[in-house]
């Protein structure tokens, strides 16, 4: 079935149009939660996230864009919602371990995480490497993610964050020299011959 | 100088370490955890709201509201109209005892 033919079996509620849509998107929209969010339960429960929220905004998607930028949008704002709704849990986790609450507090904000595609001869340094990014604001990290996880090129993270493709180089740019900074400090400190 | 250099090399590794990188691949029973997920929403919030969602039943709901209020307004409607007419009587009685004149001649009668 083509974008347009699911697009319109969806607004009838076919179900046989549902489930072709998660098929052909699923793959993408997990990957691109996994980037972002670091964490394979939070990443499949964001994907469904975005094919509910496709399922039940269906009818206002005016076609103005492809069907896959709507749901990169979808799996982005998806995904800072938990970004966000994490910091604040981490702030309260924060102050619970002060007064000798929390004592997971420390073990879970230096969690590791590894992204099952990235090369074996890689795997350490990838891991620093997410671990940087997600100190990024939030702009940069999303930009970011979407070009060296999920692969898309600038043009089409333009219009998922409907912005230009000048604002998205310049985002690139800038989460570049941040992550060479932070790696620089990192590696200073970790790194002794 | 050599540490700035393999600091350097380390720093573009890591930064390349992303390249190659292969997709990841959601579960393959992705569909029916979402199924699950949906029909539960589903259900919970017909189960919460189910008789709104029933017609007549939503009729007769607002039929019983409306009720409700042409009653209030009939009972407020009677509490006034009592008042009203209690305040007659009051005011007959000031007009008697309270009355604005000075004139007392009656008295002269007795």
């Amino acid at each position: 079935m083509s974008d347009q033919e699911i697009i319109g079996a969806l607004q009838q509620k076919s179900e046989t149009a549902f489930r072709t849509l998660v098929d052909q998107y699923k793959d993408r929209m997990y990957n691109t939660c996994l980037g972002l969010l670091q964490n394979p339960e939070e990443a499949e429960e964001a994907a469904q996230d975005v094919f509910i929220e496709v399922y039940k905004s269906i009818g206002k998607f005016r076609g103005d864009a492809k069907l896959s930028t709507w749901m990169y949008r979808i799996a982005t704002t998806k995904s800072l919602e938990r970004i966000r709704k994490q910091k604040t849990q981490k702030r309260f986790a924060f102050f619970q371990s002060l007064t000798g609450g929390d004592k997971d507090y420390e073990t879970t904000s230096h969690a590791t995480f590894e992204h099952p595609g990235v090369l074996l001869e890689h795997k350490e340094q990838a891991q620093t490497l997410f671990s940087t990014i997600k100190t990024l604001p939030e702009n940069q990290r999303i930009v970011f993610t979407l070009n060296k996880v999920e692969g898309l090129p600038y043009q089409e993270i333009a219009e998922v964050l409907g912005t230009s493709v000048s604002s998205v180089e310049s985002l690139m740019f800038r989460a570049r020299k941040s992550l060479q900074q932070k790696l620089k400090t990192y590696y200073e400190k970790n790194f002794s011959e | 100088m050599k540490t700035e250099e393999n600091i350097e090399k380390k720093i573009n590794q890591t930064l390349n370490s992303l390249g190659g990188l292969g997709k990841a691949e959601a579960s393959p029973f992705f569909y029916s955890k979402l199924e699950v997920r949906m029909q539960d929403e589903l259900t919970s919030s017909i189960g919460r709201f189910a008789f709104i969602g029933n017609l007549k039943m939503s009729m007769a709901v607002l039929g019983l509201i409306m009720i409700l209020n042409v009653t209030s307004l009939f009972l407020l409607r009677s509490s006034e109209q009592q008042t009203t007419a209690e305040s007659s009587d009051l005011d007959l009685i000031s007009q008697d005892y309270f009355s604005g004149t000075d004139d007392y001649e009656y008295l002269n009668s007795y």
